[in-house]
C-alpha cells in the first residue's frame, strides 16, 4: 500500500515537472488574399481548405538549427490536394518549450485552387460585356 | 559567473540565432501590366546593426531595397509570390538583423 501510494506522488512529481517545463506559444504572422497574383486569371477548380507546415529545432531556445521555411509550408498544403495556389491565406506561428529544445513551425492555410490564364480574347471579351450590363 | 562569460565567449560570441517568417504576399508592387515573363527566383536581402543591442550604426532593414535587390538581379520589373522572413543574430558586441525577400522575378511586355 505505502508502496503505491508512493508511486503515485513520484508519477504526479514527474507530470508536474514535465508539464511546468512545457510550453506552447502562437502568433499570427500574416493574412492575405493569395500566394500569386490571380487578377489575369481564372479559379477552374477550388480543392476546398488545406493546411501545411514546416518546422524547425532550436537548442536551449537560444540557437536555431534551419529555419522554419514557408516555401515548404506551402508545398506540404497543395500537395494533398493539388492545386497550383492558396487563395484566403492565413499563416501563423507555433513554438512549443520542452525542457532544453523547443520547436517553430510555421503554418500556413488556405483554399487550394487551380488557375487558368485568361486569353487576351476572353478579356477583351469581358470589357466589351461591362458597358451593356449597365444598361 | 565568470565561467558563463567565458564559455559565451568560446561559443564565438553568438549568444542567440533565431528566424521567423514574416509574410506571404501575390506581389511586391502594383502589377501595372497584366502582359508579364517570369524571369526566375531571386531573393533579396537588407540588413542593419545595433551596436550594443540598442544603438542603431546603420539604416534599418528596409523592405523596398530587399526587393529592388531581387528584381535588379535578373533586370526585372517586379516581384510576385513574394516570401518574407527576418533572421536575427545576438552577439556579444550586438545585433544583427537581415530581412530576407523571395519571390518570382517578372518583366512585363512592352
Amino acid at each position: 500500500m505505502n508502496m503505491n501510494i508512493r508511486y503515485l506522488f513520484i508519477s504526479a512529481a514527474c507530470a508536474c515537472i514535465i508539464i511546468s517545463q512545457s510550453a506552447c506559444i502562437t502568433s499570427p504572422v500574416t493574412v492575405t488574399s493569395s500566394t500569386t497574383p490571380i487578377h489575369d486569371k481564372k479559379i477552374s477548380s477550388n480543392y476546398g481548405r488545406v493546411q501545411g507546415s514546416h518546422r524547425a529545432w532550436s537548442v536551449f531556445g537560444l540557437w536555431m538549427i534551419g529555419r522554419p521555411d514557408i516555401d515548404i509550408a506551402i508545398k506540404d498544403a497543395l500537395k494533398n490536394n493539388g492545386g497550383d495556389a492558396l487563395i484566403n491565406v492565413t499563416c501563423y506561428e507555433t513554438t512549443m518549450w520542452f525542457f532544453f529544445v523547443s520547436s517553430h513551425t510555421v503554418v500556413v492555410e488556405g483554399e487550394a485552387v487551380t488557375l487558368v490564364k485568361e486569353t487576351p480574347a476572353v478579356e477583351r471579351n469581358r470589357k466589351n460585356e461591362k458597358p451593356n450590363r449597365k444598361k | 559567473m565568470i565561467f558563463c562569460i567565458m564559455i559565451s565567449i568560446l561559443f564565438s560570441g553568438c549568444l542567440h540565432f533565431n528566424t521567423r517568417v514574416t509574410g506571404i504576399e501575390p506581389q511586391a508592387k502594383i502589377v501595372d501590366n497584366k502582359n508579364y515573363t517570369v524571369l526566375g527566383e531571386a531573393e533579396g536581402q537588407s540588413s542593419s546593426f545595433n551596436l550594443l543591442w540598442i544603438i542603431p550604426v546603420t539604416p534599418r532593414l528596409d523592405y523596398n531595397k530587399a526587393v529592388n535587390q531581387a528584381v535588379e538581379s535578373k533586370n526585372g520589373d517586379n516581384l510576385i509570390d513574394v516570401r518574407t522572413w527576418k533572421e536575427r543574430q545576438v552577439w556579444l558586441l550586438g545585433l544583427v538583423e537581415i530581412l530576407y525577400v523571395r519571390g518570382k522575378v517578372i518583366r512585363y511586355e512592352r
